[in-house]
């Protein structure tokens, strides 16, 4: 069984054998990643794999799953499937019986993207995996398809010769659409892709779900395998009714631009670190690496290692429980205190380092006009039937960096209120309230922010801290950054990042004999002074992260230990700021 | 399945319609549908609706027909009325529009036409459509539950549905035509052409008999006032928040409107549909694709508009038996209260409280006079206490709700504004927060950081439920029939006790005796308390999930239901109760006076009562006040002002007691001597409402420390 040339129809019928073929991991393998690779090189009713975020949920169509057409010249009955395919092969001279022994079906339309705020290396690395480098001979068959790109290079393609053998009529469609470059689209090439954040190589798909359409939740993150259908004739014209007209192009994009993926199964992915694998990292070498990364990280900030202890616990943070209202292990850092170093953005240049560490990241400059011009809460569009994707529709554990020494004084208008409300929203609850007109409704998300401000920010974090800049490092940080990027040999980075990726995928409990010490320390402290029970709950999120960072799966009296004394001393530091 | 004999449908249908009455209390039988048929008849009503649960009550398997082949019987019923129609006209008709005229005279022209051989009904050539101007409605039954929009699915396709939604989008109200009618150029003859899709082919040939044997070719035009009309609008509507899973988005649905179903909704509106569930039969290019997809509408028979969406819930939805059950248990009051909020570990008597807000006291109006139910109170507390999330939650389980931040709120915001409306310039009246919350709770977070002048809107509200707007020539008085729950913060960041409540809040007196309850929660170490939190806390962290708790908290659409049960009951206090109620209200002046306490103790707090014994009463779903309600509500009352006080007793500080009063009335009595007589004293603090067995242990304690001497008779104090 051949999967790259296995057709919808021979799917459909032997559909648990494929299913079985799919679970060895070499020949999902095998199967042309959708991402990486251009739509001229792949065949339409095809296999493909796409990774992706799901973005939105249009309703559910209804289809013929299996249809008898009658041939109107020899009037035979013969038998055809409309399973994982947009247009059935159905001549002019048959017709559909529609009273006939139809079996009649409900798929689910959903819109994935390629994951928002992916970092570079990832792409790359996936790249040389995935990608497809010789373009395969072109064949004269009519399934290949020789003009799938974007719009623009379609139109300048104008004079690439026409297969002869292609005069059917889906290729004629294709001519008139040439011809007339879309004068008629009413909505931009932009406004089709509807990304949260701009991404020059990301890409869209309309994926028609078959099967356990109810685990895709919003926002979660999967690769789905699926027939790939970028059929020319799908086209459209422009329909008769003027109002619809920009929901019907929503709903119905050019293939070239938005292909559609009948999906026969996916699977979630709890990362997106192509580096992880099954030999995964002994504790022995996490502790090595975590030293590694403190080192580099002091550097970075200013010989600062308490700063940089807490930054390493940001990154491999993660909420791992939701109990109600609360989102337990997020660890939104505020590091205020920044210093401003001359003919330099110190933020920026931090982000560059992280952007190396982290799978999935991005920077917000808080300034005032970014404030009011960016949308941060997702929108139904109620014109064009969609959800309007903005900032915060990210997938989990995609690291936002809130830049706010960019922040000047000024006023913040309609929208600017709503993004920081949203922001502090996301930040307090790990939730977004997306906008639906009528009624909010709630989204979890798990975003880690790091927001980075000269005084303490505006907005709630679970952990501030100030940062003790070092005077030697300050007038030295051009040359540290130099040595930093020296320190980071390909292999260490690559380390790096697996320890990042491998922390959070750590298996954590606690044990009753800890339970108890925790508790009575609890009390304690409490006799002592002021601590409210929400400062337990940080506690023992962050002697999670203290203990996880080392690679170890218990909590020990040695982790509850220093992750006090890591608060006590972040504590001492705040008292003083607020004293001076 | 063996096809329905539907001649025979027909005919139960004719006797149902002609037959079908309900009997009154007197003994009266209302022939229901007849009655509407001989309106029909004279064009004095247009829809007719046939409700399901008569048709079950006729004939149980018809009703089952009707709801799984709707369209076709629409159709049967249409041609049954159509029958029987001439029978039900008593006085002659007058002709209303145009159309009608049209109908009697084409009638007219086809009976002077005829041939005398020609043995045909007279209304045979005309297309139904086009001679009937009544319309045929299904009305649900009543037993038949809502569908979810997303559970609405292939299988129901052709029958009727009824769902719920907001609709999000509606278009204008359209003409459609449903009957195309052309005359020929050559022959002059009529020719008739039906419409039932979204779009139509029109005719050209003339096909009549003159034409097609003459092979005239006379080319048809279309006839605009001959031609029938029907209006129409389309509709989406989308899921209702709750109905959608976690991590969804919700659906929408297209609701096609014909005729009478028209201009029922606006966008916004919460809308319960009934209508027929069908595949959209595209043409032109989309029938490419038509033969493998298909797209869907409902085809609405009717629309009802909901403006409560949760007490219509409970209606359709009563409480389950195991429900009720449970809910009837000892203690169900502790209960109860303990599912308010269950993350929030403790405070009982608080969510006590918060659970009598919730139901509610009973209104009373003697003569124009008009003393709220409604129950407010004010949490205040240090921060970090929950306050704020016990008033999400108290907003996320009422179901009119509204939640405000004092800052983020203007008196106008709250109350009503007046806006110009940009198009017309005509003012308009827009409801705030305190408006639109009319009939549910209003929750103000941050209550102490409104602005003052913003502040005495809600004064009016908080007593008479009524808001009064005199600006921009417009003077009127809108209904704010709202609970006041609100949160605040101490002034100075924690809760002061060595200040009264008015300087620690900031808020003037004349707003704090308008709240029913006020409530401190403070934080304060405790040892075993401290124990038990830190056991929560580590168990979540440990076990990933809630710690088993003693009690189940209640589904939160449960208590919705029950408390919505609650509402429904007008309990009163009986006469016996209103001395033991007067007696309680004395001692609580009384004491107030004694202990100077920082609250006030005024006529309020004796309606506070009455309010919070009534909501127990309901709360007990009884029809009568009880004793106990009473007490309940004293205790509650009492720990609300022990709230306040046992700040005091903690920071080392108690409210001067009597001994202290008595102490300073000895004080001021001696001036600058060193001694003073005890009948003065005795004199003195009985008009200051000590008795004498007070000044006596005071006299006595004092001596025992050693701060007076009293002398062997006892009539006179000496100071050390």
């Amino acid at each position: 069984m051949d999967i790259q040339n296995c057709t919808p129809e021979q799917w459909y019928k032997n559909e648990n054998n494929w299913l079985e073929v799919l679970e060895n991991e070499s020949i999902w393998n095998q199967i042309p990643l959708l991402n990486v690779n251009e739509l001229h090189n792949l065949k339409d009713s095809r296999l493909v794999r796409f990774r992706g975020m799901i973005q939105d949920m249009h309703g559910p169509e209804f289809y013929l799953e299996k249809f008898e057409v009658r041939n109107e010249d020899t009037q035979g009955i013969t038998v055809k499937f409309g399973k994982y395919v947009d247009i059935c092969d159905y001549r002019p001279n048959e017709t559909v019986i529609m009273e006939g022994e139809n079996i009649r079906s409900e798929r689910q339309t959903y819109v994935a993207i390629s994951i928002p705020a992916i970092n570079s290396w990832v792409k790359k690395i996936e790249e040389e995996r995935f990608k497809i480098l010789s373009t395969p001979t072109p064949s004269t068959s009519s399934e290949c398809i020789q003009l799938k790109r974007s719009l623009e290079e379609m139109e300048v393609d104008h004079t690439e010769p026409q297969p002869a053998e292609q005069s059917n009529v889906a290729n004629k469609k294709q001519r008139t659409e040439l011809s007339k470059p879309e004068t008629e689209s009413v909505v931009s090439q932009e406004h089709l892709l509807n990304f949260p954040i701009p991404d020059p190589s990301g890409r869209v798909c309309h994926l028609k779900v078959y099967r356990n359409a109810e685990l895709l939740k919003l926002n979660s993150v999967c690769e789905f395998v699926g027939f790939l259908s970028v059929n020319p004739s799908l086209v459209c014209q422009n329909m008769d009714e003027g109002a619809d007209e920009v929901e019907f192009q929503v709903h119905n994009p050019p293939p070239s631009l938005i292909p559609k993926l009948h999906c026969v199964h996916f699977k979630h992915l709890p990362h997106n670190n192509p580096l992880v694998n099954e030999r995964g990292m002994v504790p022995e070498r996490m502790q090595y690496i975590k030293k590694e990364l403190l080192i580099l990280l002091t550097q970075l900030l200013f010989g600062d290692e308490l700063t940089a202890e807490y930054m390493i616990y940001h990154l491999i943070s993660e909420v791992y429980l939701r109990k109600d209202f609360m989102a337990i292990g997020k660890f939104s850092l505020n590091v205020s205190n920044i210093p401003k170093i001359e003919n330099l953005d110190y933020v920026q240049e931090l982000y560059k380092f992280l952007t190396l560490l982290l799978t999935k990241s991005h920077y917000i400059a808080m300034s005032l006009e970014n404030m009011n011009e960016l949308t941060f809460i997702p929108k139904k569009d109620y014109t064009s039937n969609r959800l309007t994707s903005s900032v915060l529709q990210l997938s989990s554990n995609t690291h936002l960096v809130l830049d706010e020494t960019k922040l000047s004084t000024g006023k913040l208008n309609e929208t600017g209120i709503n993004g920081v409300k949203a922001l502090a929203n996301a930040i307090k609850n790990q939730k977004t309230m997306y906008d639906f007109t009528y009624y909010q409704l709630e989204f979890d998300c798990d975003i880690p922010f790091l927001i980075l401000s000269e005084g303490k920010s505006m907005l709630p974090s679970d952990v501030h801290i100030v940062l003790e800049p070092d005077e030697m490092h300050l007038n030295t940080f051009n040359e540290i950054l130099e040595a930093a990027r020296h320190f980071l040999k390909p292999d260490l980075l690559n380390e790096m990042r697996l320890y990042i990726t491998q922390a959070k995928l750590t298996q954590y409990e606690i044990t009753d004999g800890i339970q108890e010490l925790v508790q009575n320390e609890f009390v304690n402290m409490r006799q002592k002074g002021n601590v409210s029970g929400d400062d337990l709950h940080n506690l023992l999120v962050l002697a999670r992260l203290v203990c996880i960072s080392q690679g170890k799966n218990t909590l020990n009296p040695e982790c509850w230990k220093q992750a006090c004394s890591l608060e006590e001393a972040r504590k001492e530091r705040i008292k003083k700021t607020v004293k001076q | 399945m063996s096809r329905r004999d539907y001649d025979k449908d027909k005919e139960t249908l004719k006797s149902f319609l002609m037959e079908y009455c309900i009997q009154d209390n007197s003994g009266h039988k209302n022939f229901k549908y007849s009655n509407q048929l001989t309106k029909l008849a004279h064009r004095e009503q247009i829809a007719l609706y046939l409700d399901l649960d008569d048709v079950h009550d006729h004939d149980e398997n018809l009703a089952q027909a009707i709801i799984n082949n709707t369209r076709r019987y629409t159709n049967l019923v249409s041609d049954v009325v159509f029958d029987i129609l001439p029978g039900f006209v008593e006085r002659e008709i007058i002709a209303k529009d145009a159309l009608d005229v049209y109908i009697e005279h084409r009638l007219m022209m086809e009976q002077r036409m005829r041939q005398p051989n020609e043995q045909r009904h007279a209304r045979n050539k005309f297309p139904p459509e086009l001679m009937r101007r009544y319309e045929i409605y299904f009305k649900d039954m009543s037993v038949n539950k809502t569908v979810p929009i997303r559970e609405v699915k292939a299988e129901h396709v052709g029958k009727l549905v009824t769902v719920r939604g907001i609709v999000t989008r509606c278009t204008e109200v359209k003409p459609m035509m449903s009957v195309a009618t052309y005359t020929c150029d050559q022959c002059g003859a009529e020719t008739y052409q039906p419409v039932a899709g979204l779009s139509f082919m029109p005719v050209l040939m003339c096909p009549s008999e003159d034409c097609r044997v003459n092979k005239s070719g006379g080319r048809l035009y279309l006839q605009t006032r001959g031609s029938k009309f029907v209006k129409f609008q389309e509709l989406k509507i989308q899921e209702h928040s709750d109905q959608v899973p976690v991590g969804h988005i919700p659906r929408t649905l297209t609701i096609f409107c014909r005729g009478e179903v028209t201009r029922q909704a606006l966008p916004g509106d919460h809308v319960a549909v009934t209508g027929i569930f069908l595949p959209l039969i595209r043409t032109g290019f989309k029938q490419i694709m038509g033969g493998l997809l298909s797209e869907t509408y409902i085809e609405a028979h009717r629309i009802v508009s909901l403006n409560k969406t949760a007490e219509d819930e409970v209606s359709s939805k009563p409480l389950t038996p195991e429900e009720l059950a449970t809910l009837t248990e000892d203690d169900f009051y502790t209960k109860l209260a303990m599912s308010l909020a269950p993350e929030i570990y403790g405070h009982l008597d608080v969510k006590k409280a918060l659970l009598l807000l919730l139901v509610g006291g009973v209104d009373r109006r003697p003569d124009g006079m008009k003393i709220r139910g409604n129950i407010n109170i004010c949490l205040m507390g240090d921060p970090g206490v929950a306050k704020s999330q016990l008033l999400g939650y108290i907003d996320r389980l009422a179901p009119r709700s509204q939640y405000t931040t004092g800052r983020g709120s203007s008196g106008v915001g709250l109350t009503a504004a007046v806006m110009k409306d940009p198009m017309t310039g005509e003012m308009m009246l827009e409801g705030g927060a305190l408006v639109l919350a009319d009939q549910g709770v209003c929750c103000i977070d941050e209550f102490d950081k409104m602005a003052d002048s913003d502040r005495t809107a809600i004064h009016e509200v908080m007593e008479q439920q009524t808001i009064s707007i005199a600006k921009a020539g417009i003077m009127t008085c809108l209904n704010a029939r709202v609970s006041i729950l609100a949160a605040a913060n101490p002034a100075y960041g924690r809760y002061n006790p060595k200040r009264t409540i008015e300087q620690n809040i900031q808020l003037p007196a004349a707003l704090l005796s308008r709240f029913d309850l006020l409530w401190l929660i403070q934080d304060k170490p405790n040892r075993d308390n401290d124990l038990k939190l830190a056991k929560h806390i580590t168990y979540v962290h440990q076990h990933c999930k809630q710690p088993p708790m003693q009690t189940q908290a209640l589904d939160m659409s449960v208590m919705r239901k029950y408390i919505a049960l609650c509402k429904l009951k007008e309990p009163s206090i009986p006469e016996e109760l209103t001395d033991y109620i007067v007696n309680a209200y004395v001692e609580l002046r009384k004491e107030a006076r004694n202990s100077r306490d920082m609250t006030f103790t005024s006529a309020r707090n004796l309606l506070g009562i009455l309010r919070l014994s009534t909501a127990l009463a309901r709360l007990r779903l009884s029809n009568i006040v009880e004793k106990d309600d009473v007490n309940e509500a004293i205790r509650l009352m009492e720990m609300s002002k022990d709230s306040l006080k046992q700040s005091f007793e903690n920071k080392g500080y108690r409210p001067p007691n009597a001994n202290d009063q008595i102490f300073a009335i000895v004080r001021e009595l001696a001036g600058d001597s060193k001694s003073v007589k005890i009948s003065d004293v005795l004199e003195k603090c009985a008009s200051k409402g000590h008795n004498p067995d007070q000044v006596d242990s005071c006299i006595e304690e004092y001596e025992e420390l050693n701060v007076w001497q009293v002398n062997q008779t006892r009539t006179k104090i000496t100071f050390i």
